[in-house]
């Protein structure tokens, strides 16, 4: 059975129609990648599985659960993470600080506890630092743990954005254009990076990318969408070839 | 700051893959180290302690009396940093609860005969409740709008006050007396006071001590939160409400329940200002106190722990030690010697004051950073 299902998903902004009944599944550890040209509604599909847009029609289920029927901080909890593609980090807080807030949802301690600071809620704590920290170290980011936010390199805070959606464990996870920023190198190794951590902590992924060898190189499924519709789905070496594909990527051919 | 990020894209080079090298070990160790207190602060807190400690014994009842006065507001001040600095909501309307948690716990005294620990008590919880009611607007509207939200608050209250004469004594003011034993030696109906049980410790000393620990619990509770997983929520919700959202933090219960904790430190603080008082009246709290409250955390530092203290105390000494010994032609314009002040302060120290020991700080350990980093360039 498939993990998450997106089923006939509308998303109208008045009159634009971002999302135009939109459908396609993920099976659990898959690599699945969402293309398409700029405008086709990619990173509006991700703000619906998070709750940050009201779908008008459709349904997400994620493992059974009705995704749509969720407060935005429940999706995290059900096991959802996901990136930004212009970054969403708290820039008052450390990087260390950044990725712990990730774990927010697998994590206690309320306000009551936390005023009182019980011997529970410190040993938490020290369980959230050493979570967070081996993942930073996990990305490389071990150097800059204390430093704060502003300031650092754009790739770097996509690696932050990266360590802080793990930091929540979860069990799929959807990458807004993680490759923008970064060189030639650094993206060969965020493909790598993106195969290991899916075998190490079992997860599926849904990314959004434009760049195109990384996406072929390490999907498993590959869906490609244009004006809010899907226009193909199947494995890299099909889509690639497929005609409307070529055609919405570069011109119809009279 | 290159230095570091050059460092950590090469390490990204290295083969992907669980590496426990020794430098993962080392850094580990350093965010302890950081996370250490410095002895100089050590130092520096025993000396606050020991200055806090002996200066009601070093000066007269009436300056006791208003360094008592300075805590209630420091309070209070907490509670708008925890709300404002914290958490981003903008409260102008602070002033209010403030005088809520007066008037709570002065009903509650001349009323219910309540012990004076559960009147103070009972205005918290009575703050919090209205400070929850007040929030929720907040959470359609925020920044200016909320500011705009609270300012009808705080106009309003006094008008309240005013209106409900018969329970609040309206402008004539609320006299808050019980029943003590006079110094004729029978039971008489005087103004509220906080009797010292200690020889060699007047009423207005221990007083002092009293609203002294009050400030520092509320101190370290406030500290708890803001160094907790909650307190790094409050940031976020400030900073990325987005952010917050999508690492599961419930935005709109946090803000809600800030709203109350923030109302209900100034319910205490306003509690323990109507004790010291023994008579509050509606203009007490109009929307200058909010005012004081928002100077107390600014000045202090947005966002530090006890910055909001360090302004609260600051102000008082402005209004009370420092303004009293101007001339007589500079009476008229204190506003705008405090207006002066607060502009120069702000282009001197846009963090406040615990912003400048922050920055002095980071500069110091940059510096050493650089010179341990040539060490090892030249090694």
């Amino acid at each position: 059975m498939a993990q998450l299902e997106v089923d006939g998903v509308g998303v109208h902004f008045g009159g634009v129609v971002a999302l135009d009944g939109l459908s396609f599944t993920i099976d659990k550890g898959q690599i699945c990648a969402l293309i398409g040209p700029n405008g086709a509604g990619k990173t509006t599909l991700f703000n619906v599985i998070s709750r940050i847009y009201d779908a008008t029609t459709g349904s997400v289920t994620f493992e059974g659960h009705d995704l749509l029927a969720m407060a935005p901080h429940r999706i995290v909890e059900l096991g959802v993470g996901r990136t930004f593609q212009n970054l969403a980090l708290v820039p008052g807080l450390s990087v260390l600080d950044n990725v712990k807030i990730g774990a927010h949802a697998k994590s206690k301690g309320g306000f009551i506890a936390s005023t009182l600071r019980l011997p529970w809620v410190i040993s938490e704590e020290k369980r959230l630092t050493e979570l967070a920290m081996d993942i930073l170290d996990r990305m490389s980011l071990a150097a800059v743990a204390n430093h704060p936010c502003a300031g650092l390199p754009f790739g770097t805070l996509k690696r932050i954005e990266f360590a802080r959606a793990l930091a929540a464990a979860p069990k799929l996870l959807m990458l807004d254009e993680p490759a923008s920023g970064l060189t030639h190198s650094e993206v060969d190794e965020l493909g790598s990076i993106i195969q290991a951590i899916r075998d190490e902590f079992d997860l599926t992924v849904l990314l959004v990318e434009h760049h195109m060898a990384m996406v072929m190189s390490i999907s498993e499924k590959v869906v490609v969408m244009d004006l809010g519709r899907k226009i193909a789905e199947g494995v890299p070496e099909d889509v690639r070839n497929d005609p409307l594909v070529i055609a919405a990527y570069l011109g119809a051919s009279k | 700051m290159t230095e570091s990020t050059d460092s950590v894209s090469s390490s990204d080079r290295s083969p992907a893959g669980p590496s426990q090298s020794p430098a993962d070990g080392s850094t580990a160790r350093t965010v302890t180290r950081a996370r250490r207190v410095h002895p100089a602060t050590i130092v520096a807190w025993i000396v606050v302690a020991v200055v806090v400690i002996a200066l009601p014994f070093q000066l007269q009842a009436f300056r006791v009396n208003q360094m008592s006065a300075w805590m209630t507001i420091a309070i209070a001040a907490l509670g708008l940093n925890l709300l404002t600095g914290f958490n981003g909501q903008i409260s102008v309307g602070h002033g209010a609860l403030f005088g809520v948690g007066a008037y709570t716990a002065g009903l509650m005294i001349i009323k219910v005969h309540s012990p004076l620990l559960v009147a103070v008590l009972a205005a918290g919880v009575v703050c919090f409740i209205v400070g929850v009611l007040v929030g929720l607007p907040a959470l359609r509207i925020r920044g200016l709008y909320l500011a705009l939200v609270t300012l009808a608050v705080a106009t309003l209250f006094p008008l309240a006050v005013e209106q409900f004469n018969s329970l609040t004594g309206g402008n004539r003011g609320l006299e808050i007396r019980t029943e003590q034993m006079s110094s004729r030696g029978f039971m008489k109906m005087l103004p509220v006071r906080l009797a010292s049980p200690f020889e060699g410790l007047a009423d207005d000393q221990w007083q002092y001590f009293l609203f002294l620990a009050a400030t520092v619990i509320c101190l370290l509770l406030t500290r708890n939160l803001i160094k907790s997983r909650v307190g790094r929520s409050l940031v976020a919700v400030r900073d990325n409400e987005t952010a917050a959202a999508v690492s599961g933090v419930p935005v709109a219960q946090t803000k809600i329940i800030t709203f109350g904790i923030g109302s209900a430190l100034a319910g205490i603080g306003g509690a323990l200002f109507a004790i010291d008082l023994g008579q509050i009246y509606p203009s007490s709290f109009t929307i200058v106190i909010s005012i004081y409250f928002l100077v107390a955390v600014v000045v202090g530092g947005a966002a530090s722990t006890v910055g909001p203290v360090i302004g609260a105390v600051l102000y008082g000494v402005f209004s009370d030690v420092v303004i009293p010994e101007l001339p007589d032609r500079l009476q008229p314009a204190r506003a705008v010697i405090l207006g002066v002040l607060l502009i120069f302060l702000m282009l001197a120290a846009p963090g406040g004051l615990v912003g400048v020991f922050k920055s002095t700080k980071a500069k110091m350990t940059i510096r050493k950073a650089a010179k341990a980093a040539s060490a090892n360039a030249a090694a």
